[in-house]
């Protein structure tokens, strides 16, 4: 029915379909009063823990569940982070649901992992995997998208170094990663060469200011660099 | 008459003020329709269906526009026999 005239000279996209949506989000998350704070964090202890993990379960672990459960370890001490900004105030919720941004062919979509707080490394893997697959089929249920309290977009596969993504609406907070990267740190007071990645976390100012948002990366980025289960 | 809706699978599990949006209409009102002919393509959060026709008949009416957002239990079309 709405199939968009094309003229000679170039390709028109509609805004309609998923785009529609992707747009509409974007615009509502746009409007939020945001602030982007960045932190270089260690990424050896992580990949280390990866690879061992990789060999124990059986199922290749990547960086993505660690920093989803160290965002579970660390969202759970800072529950402002953890909340959406609605017409009844800030809503702290309990439970940390993580929205993970998933690229596919029709656009971005960012299914949740709910509990994530009760979930181990393996099964945070496990349920990414599964969600994705799903997200890209188109076969995710729309309940598949809802009750996110707090979004991950890892751009790291992208190549770039560092991103600020657009709040999720209606969530107070997202946070970029970029790619892992050698890069030579101080260590000891002598440079050494260290695999790091950026973290930035992007908040709505109406909901947190940003020295306790500034501490949340900051325990964020220590949860990230030790790897713990 | 028969009421045209989105199907009820769509809304499972889904919260409570969710809305889906009408993405597209496939039939102009007036058009004969066979039973399980597609009507519309409707989004709710990220989630494509296809609203098929019910029944064969005539499209009496288009009750929610393309681009619309509607809530759970909202009638889409109206087919007359």
């Amino acid at each position: 029915m709405s199939q968009v005239e094309q003229p000679s000279d170039r390709h028109i996209v509609p805004m309609s379909g998923l785009r529609g949506v992707i747009a509409k989000a974007m615009a509502t998350g746009w409007q939020a009063p945001r602030v982007a704070l960045g932190l270089e964090v260690g990424m050896d202890a992580p990949i280390a823990r990866a690879r061992a993990l990789t060999a124990e379960l059986g199922v290749k672990i990547s960086l993505t569940p660690l920093i989803l459960a160290a965002l579970a370890r660390t969202l759970t001490q800072h529950p402002r982070l953890n909340a959406l900004v609605t017409a009844r105030g800030i809503e702290e919720v309990h439970a940390v649901n993580l929205a993970v941004a998933v690229d596919t062919p029709a656009g971005l979509v960012a299914p949740v992992i709910r509990d994530a707080q009760a979930k181990s490394v393996g099964a945070l893997a496990k349920e990414l995997t599964d969600l994705a697959e799903r997200a890209r089929a188109g076969t995710l249920p729309p309940s598949g998208y809802q009750k996110g309290t707090f979004t991950l977009s890892n751009l790291g596969a992208a190549g770039i170094d560092w991103l600020t993504p657009v709040i999720n609406p209606p969530q107070v907070a997202i946070l970029g990663v970029g790619r892992t990267r050698e890069a030579v740190i101080v260590r000891d007071g002598a440079p050494a060469v260290a695999r790091v990645a950026t973290l930035t976390l992007v908040f709505d100012h109406r909901a947190i200011d940003g020295f306790p948002a500034g501490l949340f990366l900051r325990d964020l980025g220590a949860e990230i660099a030790a790897a713990r289960d | 008459m028969t009421d045209v809706q989105l199907q009820n699978e769509a809304w499972e599990d889904t919260e409570e003020d969710t809305e889906a949006l009408l993405d597209e209409w496939h039939v102009k009102a007036g058009e004969k329709v066979d039973a399980g002919q597609l009507l519309a393509s409707v989004i709710v959060a990220k989630t494509k269906f296809e609203v098929v026709a019910p029944s064969a008949g005539v499209v009496a009416e288009l009750k929610v526009q393309a681009q619309e957002n509607f809530p759970r239990g909202t009638v889409l079309a109206l087919l007359s026999a």
